[in-house]
């Protein structure tokens, strides 16, 4: 409710910032994190085990890829019904993320040993970490 | 057993893999394109507001884009692309990364390689580092004649 308070201050120059957070985009983002956990956790046992990346690990990995796809759908919307929020910066986020998993299948299938596992690890880790900047975007409506 | 010929299974002991190396191509993959990502944003953005640190962010994206594909390309000529972009890297992290420190003045805001890429958990300043470790590693004349 920061937007009856004042022009807003910093580098936002579209004041006033509504800064309410949609309860779709918080979903979208806890089930990717959630999943990008999970999958990060399978490829650490494969990793241990010295074994490469699996098909099924590819077809969860196609899933966070269509959670990251009606994110996009979200995001559009939400955007287009008027939300503040830094767009150019959030479509950067969002872009890079669904390049990230796409990217390590590519690796699992041409490096068939323990790496393409240590690959598959660190997209997850990117992905999560690119997920909480999204978070920060909406709920600071690109300020933070 | 008779003479027939018989193909028996060849064995092939060597690994189809580039192995770890394939871990640092792949980090410099996330580089090349967050950092191309945010150049994009940065110029689609705000490109007059400061125009030297945007610019840099600009070429450190077009110089990781190289050296990830000179990589994972490893050929001939394509490791001495890789051999130039990644020291290109190294240099620019140390002249940027020590400018922005002693002459912050220059750099309002941050690019991938200021303060030694201290935005990107110094990552910025490893991966040029790894990079030659690995491209001396996986050099054929060093792995022919060692």
């Amino acid at each position: 409710m920061r937007a009856l308070t004042g022009p807003s201050i910093g580098r936002n120059r579209r004041s006033p910032a509504r800064t309410d957070y949609p309860a779709p985009v918080s979903i979208v983002i806890a089930v990717l994190v959630g999943a990008a956990v999970l999958l990060g956790l399978w490829a650490a046992v494969r990793t241990v085990r010295d074994e490469a990346v699996i098909l099924r690990q590819l077809l969860v990995g196609a899933g966070i890829e269509f959670a990251i796809v009606v994110q996009m759908v979200i995001a559009a919307v939400l955007i287009a019904r008027g939300h503040t929020v830094d767009g150019v910066l959030l479509w950067g986020y969002l872009i890079t993320t669904a390049l990230l998993l796409p990217a390590a299948a590519v690796v699992a299938v041409a490096e068939r040993s323990r790496w393409s596992s240590v690959v598959l690890i660190a997209a997850c880790l990117t992905l999560i970490a690119l997920q909480l900047r999204v978070n920060q975007i909406w709920a600071t409506g690109g300020t933070g | 057993m008779s003479q027939q010929s018989e193909t028996t299974g060849a064995e092939d002991t060597r690994r189809p893999a580039y192995g770890a190396g394939r871990v640092l191509i792949f980090a410099y993959g996330i580089f090349a394109i967050s950092a191309t990502a945010r150049a994009a944003v940065q110029l689609i953005r705000d490109a007059a507001e400061a125009p030297l640190a945007y610019t840099l962010s600009a070429v450190a994206a077009v110089v990781y884009l190289g050296a990830t594909v000179a990589m994972a390309h490893n050929g001939r000529r394509m490791r001495r692309v890789a051999w130039v972009t990644v020291s290109f890297e190294l240099a620019g992290v140390l002249a940027v990364g020590t400018l922005s420190l002693i002459r912050p003045d220059l750099f309002p805001h941050a690019s991938v390689w200021s303060h030694f890429g201290a935005g990107y958990g110094y990552v910025p300043a490893v991966l040029p580092l790894l990079g030659l470790f690995w491209m001396w590693r996986s050099s054929p004349a060093r792995i022919a004649h060692g």
